[in-house]
């Protein structure tokens, strides 16, 4: 570094970093076209999504199991909330994989609904209780789509419990 | 396996990711299995999980402490786990002293795709953000542009991580950046 350098006070420093990733994965040198992954393994990786599909309703089942007991211990120890959350996170997660809308949807909610609420606040229990008995309903009766008159009544049962307990 | 290909403007063969390393940070285990796979099926060579942000701290520290041919290349990071956020994480890794964990790619996977989170993840210096579901085709197009658009990193007061600009376009209103070009500092890795 040059005396007059370091005298500066710079605001703001870049870093033009070598790209190995590049070098890595083969891409030819001096050639600055993008490149691309296989078609045909993304067209065989995208397979195993669909082909796991037979896994989602013992997994979804798991999913329930595991976030009703991190609601009995939310209710004991407030702590675990940010595992109830999670759970919410991953029912919504799994059910987006295999595009099961309702349940994605009550995920959704449950998981938002996590960042304010109050285990204290018996009212809340109501909503949470609501949330995951209207999902192991869609679970229980199959419901995929978030339409449907199945579907609006369990939406409706939430939306109640929101309402009057919120 | 490499294939041809007769798209012009793209390279000739197919990226060979037989020698990467990739990091899932993701706590639920038929998710994190479903991306292994995806990656391994798209010939990435080596994929590690980690459940929870303090195990990904672990292997981070333990594979990249030093820059080696084992270090891990890129990491996928679930915004949401159980033991925080996907901000601790990345955080952790841009302020960490070494450099091949300070500038590690790294991709934010998430299906609470807010966009707060969007903007919170982008000021820590994530790489990309991915919304879930997770498919093939989003991995690749992720994975893809990390290799070949590797934006410079920048170090200001209250940033660091690749630079959030991503085109270099003619903006013509009130110049509202702070540096003058005599108060960037510009450098270049050596080989």
């Amino acid at each position: 570094m040059s005396a007059p350098e370091q005298k500066r006070d710079f605001v703001v420093e870049m870093f033009h970093r070598i790209n190995r990733l590049r070098q890595k994965v083969g891409a030819r040198e001096g050639d600055s076209r993008p490149g691309f992954i296989d078609p045909g393994a993304i067209a065989r990786a995208e397979k195993i999504v669909e082909n796991k599909e037979v896994e989602f309703s013992h997994e979804m089942a798991s999913a329930l199991a595991r976030i009703n007991d991190a609601w009995a211990n939310t209710k004991i120890a407030p702590r675990f909330v940010q595992r109830l959350r999670s759970d919410a996170n991953n029912i919504k997660d799994l059910a987006d994989t295999y595009h099961y809308q309702l349940m994605a949807h009550f995920g959704e909610s449950l998981r938002d609904f996590c960042e304010k609420l109050d285990v204290n606040n018996k009212a809340h229990h109501v909503i949470v209780q609501a949330h995951i008995d209207a999902m192991l309903a869609a679970h229980n009766k199959n419901i995929r789509a978030y339409g449907g008159t199945q579907a609006q009544e369990l939406k409706d049962m939430v939306a109640k419990a929101i309402a009057q307990h919120s | 396996m490499q294939i041809a290909f007769t798209d012009p403007t793209k390279q000739e063969k197919a990226y060979d990711l037989k020698g990467l390393r990739i990091l899932i940070i993701e706590d639920y285990p038929f998710i994190a299995e479903l991306m292994q796979s995806l990656l391994h099926e798209m010939g990435v060579g080596d994929v590690v999980v980690a459940p929870s942000i303090s195990v990904a701290k672990e292997k981070i520290a333990e594979s990249n402490a030093t820059a080696s041919a084992a270090a891990i290349d890129a990491v996928i990071l679930d915004w949401l786990m159980p033991d925080g956020t996907g901000l601790e994480l990345l955080q952790w890794v841009r302020s960490h002293d070494s450099e091949s964990i300070r500038f590690l790619p790294v991709i934010v996977c998430s299906a609470h795709a807010s966009q707060d989170m969007v903007s919170q993840s982008r000021d820590a210096g994530a790489h990309e953000v991915m919304v879930k579901p997770v498919s093939a085709d989003k991995l690749a197009k992720r994975l893809v542009h990390v290799i070949d658009k590797p934006r410079p990193f920048l170090k200001t007061s209250d940033f660091f991580g690749p630079d959030r600009r991503r085109r270099d376009i003619d903006f013509r209103g009130d110049e509202k950046r702070k540096a003058q070009a005599e108060t960037i500092k510009v450098n270049y890795e050596r080989p």
